[in-house]
């Protein structure tokens, strides 16, 4: 095949561009990681490996790696079993389906800042509307920043809210692609809808859910803001993940070395993670399908 | 290519007209006679048409009561703000948005914000389809690792790119200009946006360049004439997703701007929290207001959102 | 002026070389013009200051504008305003300095964040404009020899109460530790089982408002982290004994505080009183100032008092709020600013927040259009208190950021750690034994210092 030399200049003029842009940032924040700049504008002194072992023997740091995977399994596993779910019923045929799609999928269109400002409103333990909902059937309204199980819920919660849609759009999608003659074929056989779905729907849907999960799975565990707008990390860091952390570090504790260190393990982990998952579901072989 | 919603809803308990399903034979065990079957039938029927829509009603309001709270409440005067729970309030009052446009320079924020999230779909759409359509066409060895590579970018804490961005900025003189922050959308929108268009052109067969290439086009002019117009779908998806991670980004444009002029709209919001007193009021407006433009863009872009998003899901 | 500059080795310059000249080539091939930077301003004088400013309330902003707006008329020097919260100041200059465009002015309320800019050699000492004045108590305090910024407040952490409840339920104004307690439980409505309405709020949250606020009464108690030599005797003889019987203490008022105490902040500090849902708090001056905004009725049944200790004695916290002026090519300027600032507009700016801006400058309290203010004159009583409590000896004046035998990064750092506001999370929220947390939060300040 002949190769246009505009595509190819164009294609290695982007790239480039691509590699400063992203790589840049990144090769010198790992670069950061060996040195010692405690204060914000102190002298960079080499420290070869100390802020990474410091890192890891500081219980924080482990705290903050069992609390991220937590919430961000709670989460996917949350966003991935209401979105299928949720897509399901759209699916289904009903008046006003469009409109009712459409405002499945809203949630995914706010900034996170706005969705956790809502959250605050509504779940604000002394004027929230749930205290009101929950004080008119005589319950009382849980303190949930105080409480590690509900700090850490409220944040899977509105997570879950948030990013469902995106699984629900990406499923909806998915759903298109199975041939109804798998279905036929099922209900011959004497397959419920039960089985239908186990036997045809979640196979057929496969391919989708490697995507979606890998997706999901690499930006949960990467959140930052939501956490740090709704909990800060409390309640005794039982909320602290990695990027809060290496947050923390950097710029309440103007160890930017030491923030750099937690942020490179922390993509370490995750690119190991991320390896062994493509590993066990290859996309390429995702991509023929079932 | 053709949104689903168009197609024929596929499963096994939706009735559609002259496509009635084959039903497996009861045994004769439930065999009484076939009226009681048809009534049975029709109640099952019933009863299920009945569960669906109390589902898509629970959706409905989970999905967006917390939206509509949010506004009916910044239209509650301050001071009935925190006593009053009711769910429709009328008149609305309308001074915290006005308060929020005292204090605030919202429209400049607002023409920054615009300004990104243009800046960012343009950059992001023109070099990731340069990069997507050569890791697809081009021969040369690495290409997976090539795209894996981006989903890597991912994986480090973005926050942690801002303080490098920072430092290299200062050499350049784009410390706190929309530039620089400009830079950091794209570093955020780029990955995904080559992850997307990658499953697209992936997807489109080669023979269409090819038949362009045999009526005389070079690659290059197939490419812009043929493949481009094709993927518009996928170039829409990810001008939408680029929009979405600028609009909303705010810890770049925290870490990167510093002019009270030059912030974008999360940020100037974010900046009415940490003020001395907590005004629910103003907030929940500012909030309104973020999200009011998106919505407006989302009944335009719903359905290229969802055909584009899905392409490049199913086939990413 | 020596600044760390990130990004200066070879790798890092020419990565980032690369970026600007494909950026530039890019944008032209794709002809982005729909993306413009804003030009730099540049006044005729050829001089731009920059002024950081965390007074955000509308009339703090328009005071400040007013003057700028005036000196650049005056003198052709212009100067650009940006806002910030004030939990933010610290990052927000930091950044600016990192990223070579320092702000020239910036006003801050915490010596901790004044004394980590002095050492990290970023400001000039304003010693020669201080000394021009006579300066309430600890106002004026020095570091290494000089003055590093000019006051235009203290903020005081006075306990607000209501009158009105008090009369209702015939509390007085506690004296002890254990009188406290009391009145918060008396004053405390429970709603099935959750408190409705707390009997007080000293906030926990890791957070400057917890450093400011939440513990005038352990050091009424005469709580020492440091001794003489600056060696940690937090945990040690007697004042572990303070801080153990102080945490028991705390453990009692939380049962009394409304929920969500681990999210308080500045803001629900005031609004917690204001609406009602507290019957005491912690705040400066500026509480006054949000009730006769959002609840008039209550601003004429407020009262104050400094925070009791276990028997008797008593204490307030403190913070000051003040400009600096930071080391840059046009400090010069920025420092004839300040001058003019402080001579010509210094009154208007402390009015622009009334009660919150406690005068620090002993003067201003002789000052006729400052005491004419209409509603200085209206809490007149408070602001004499106020000053009350700064002019005698019965009240302890101290706080974190300033523990120890003098003005030291030390304590600064132990308050920007978040130390003790973490030794209260452990008792309430982690149900420590006092003795552990005090031994805890302890072993974490050595660590730091």
């Amino acid at each position: 095949m002949v190769q246009d030399w505009r595509i190819v200049a164009l294609f290695i003029g982007s790239i480039v561009l691509l590699g400063v842009i992203i790589g840049g940032p990144l090769i010198y924040a790992i670069m950061l990681s060996f040195y010692s700049a405690k204060s914000f504008i102190g002298e960079l002194q080499w420290v070869g490996l100390k802020n990474y072992t410091s890192a890891l023997q500081d219980p924080l740091f482990w705290l903050s790696f069992t609390n991220g995977l937590i919430i961000a399994i709670s989460a996917i596993v949350l966003q991935v079993v209401l979105g299928v779910g949720i897509a399901m019923v759209l699916n289904k045929r009903f008046l006003g389906q469009t409109v009712v799609r459409a405002i499945a999928i809203l949630p995914y269109f706010l900034p996170t800042v706005v969705a956790c400002l809502i959250a605050q409103w509504m779940l604000d333990p002394n004027y929230g509307l749930l205290k009101s909902i929950l004080a008119s059937i005589g319950a009382g309204m849980p303190d949930w920043s105080s409480h590690a199980f509900t700090a850490r819920g409220t944040i899977v919660l509105v997570s879950v809210w948030l990013w469902t849609p995106f699984v629900v759009t990406c499923v909806l999608a998915g759903l298109q692609t199975i041939p109804t003659q798998l279905y036929e074929a099922a209900r011959v056989d004497g397959a419920g809808a039960w089985r239908q779905f186990w036997h045809v729907t979640i196979p057929g849907l496969r391919s989708v859910l490697i995507v979606v999960i890998l997706l999901r799975g690499i930006w949960m565990f990467n959140k930052f803001d939501l956490i740090w707008l709704l909990t800060k990390g409390g309640p005794l860091n039982q909320t602290e993940t990695l990027p809060t952390l290496a947050y923390r570090k950097s710029f309440l504790e103007f160890n930017l070395g030491g923030g750099a260190a937690v942020a490179t393990i922390s993509f370490l982990i995750l690119a190991g993670v991320i390896l062994v998952y493509l590993r066990l579901f290859p996309i390429d072989d995702a991509k023929q399908g079932r | 290519m053709k949104s689903h919603v168009e197609r024929l809803p596929i499963d096994s308990d939706a009735q559609v007209p002259g496509r009635e399903p084959i039903r497996y034979q009861p045994s004769s065990r439930y065999g009484k006679g076939v009226q009681e079957k048809t009534f049975w039938k029709s109640f099952k029927k019933c009863s299920m048409k009945f569960g669906l829509y109390i589902a898509v009603l629970a959706i409905c309001l989970y999905s967006f009561f917390p939206i509509y709270w949010m506004m009916i409440s910044s239209v509650r005067p301050s001071q009935r703000l925190f006593l009053d729970s009711s769910l429709v309030f009328w008149p609305p009052d309308f001074s915290s948005y006005v308060s929020l446009f005292q204090q605030t320079n919202y429209i400049a924020n607002f023409i920054n914000s615009v300004l990104m999230a243009v800046g960012t779909i343009v950059v992001s759409i023109v070099l990731s389809a340069f990069v997507a359509y050569g890791a697809t066409r081009l021969r040369f060895r690495g290409k997976t690792t090539l795209v894996a590579s981006m989903l890597f970018a991912y994986m480090f804490p973005p926050l942690m790119l801002a303080i490098p961005m920072a430092a290299a900025f200062r050499s350049f003189g784009l410390t706190d200009t929309l530039w620089g922050l400009l830079i950091a959308h794209l570093a955020i929108s780029l990955p995904l946006a080559v992850w997307l268009l990658w499953g697209f052109f992936k997807s489109m067969p080669f023979d269409l360049e090819e038949a362009a290439m045999v009526d005389g086009c070079s690659q290059f002019e197939a490419f812009i004439k043929v493949v481009l117009p094709l993927s518009a779908p996928g170039l829409i998806t990810v001008a939408i997703f680029s929009f979405l991670l600028s609009w909303a980004d705010y810890v770049f444009a925290l870490i990167l701007i510093m002019s009270d002029q030059r912030k974008t709209l999360p940020v100037a919001l974010e900046s009415l929290l940490g003020a001395h007193d907590l005004r629910w009021g103003e907030v929940l407006a500012g909030a309104s207001l973020i999200a009011l433009p998106l919505f407006l863009i989302f009944i335009f872009c719903y359905r290229y959102f969802v055909a584009g998003l899905s392409a490049g899901a199913v086939k990413g | 002026m020596s600044i760390y500059i990130p990004g200066r080795g070879n790798m890092a310059a020419s990565l980032s070389g690369m970026t600007r000249r494909n950026f530039l080539i890019s944008t032209a091939a794709i002809g982005a013009a729909s993306v413009a930077a804003p030009a730099v301003v540049r006044a005729q004088s050829g001089v731009t200051l920059r002024f950081l400013n965390t007074e955000t309330s509308v009339a703090s902003q328009t005071a400040l504008k007013n003057a700028c707006d005036e000196y650049e008329s005056k003198f052709g020097v212009k100067i650009i305003i940006d806002s910030s919260p004030i939990s933010g100041t610290m990052e927000k200059a930091m950044a600016a300095i990192n990223a070579g465009q320092s702000y020239d002015i910036v006003t801050s309320g915490f010596i901790a964040v004044v004394l980590e800019l002095v050492d990290a050699g970023v400001l000039i000492p304003l010693t020669d404009m201080v000394k021009k004045y006579d300066w309430g108590k600890g106002a004026a305090w020095e570091y290494e020899g000089e003055n590093w910024y000019y006051p235009f407040d203290y903020n005081l952490v006075v306990n607000y109460y209501r009158k009105d409840l008090y009369a209702q339920k015939g509390l007085k104004i506690p004296e002890s530790w254990d009188e406290f307690v009391e009145n918060c439980q008396a004053l405390t409505v429970l709603d099935g089982g959750n408190v409705d309405v707390g009997g007080c709020v000293i906030p926990l949250a890791s957070d400057s408002s917890t450093n400011w606020a939440s513990f005038g009464n352990m050091f009424a108690e005469g709580t020492q982290l440091f001794d003489g030599d600056w060696n940690v005797v937090l945990d040690q003889n007697e004042n572990a004994d303070r801080a153990a019987r102080f945490l028991d203490f705390y453990a009692e008022l939380y049962k009394t505080m409304p929920p969500g105490m681990n999210a308080v902040g500045y803001a629900q500090l005031m609004s917690l009183f204001a609406t009602g849902k507290a019957a005491h708090t912690l705040y400066s001056g500026r509480l006054v100032e949000t009730l006769e905004a959002t609840n008039p009725e209550l601003a004429d049944q407020y009262g104050i008092f400094a925070s009791p200790g276990s028997t008797g004695q008593k204490a307030l916290s403190y913070a000051f709020d003040g400009f600096l002026v930071f080391k840059t090519k046009q400090s010069e300027e920025a420092v004839k600013f300040l001058q003019w600032f402080v001579d010509e507009h210094y009154v208007d700016w402390l009015l622009s927040a009334w009660m919150n801006n406690h005068p620090s400058r002993m003067d201003i309290y002789e000052d006729e259009r400052w005491k004419s203010h209409p509603m200085i004159k209206k809490h007149w009583e408070t602001m004499m208190q106020m000053k009350s409590f700064i002019d005698g000896d019965g009240v302890t004046i101290t706080s974190v950021d300033t523990s120890g035998p003098s003005i030291d990064v030390r304590p600064c750092n132990v308050f920007n750690a978040n130390i003790l506001p973490e030794m209260l999370q452990q008792k309430v929220l982690g149900n420590r034994s006092s003795a552990d947390c005090v031994a805890a939060a302890a072993q974490r300040i050595r660590s730091i210092i």
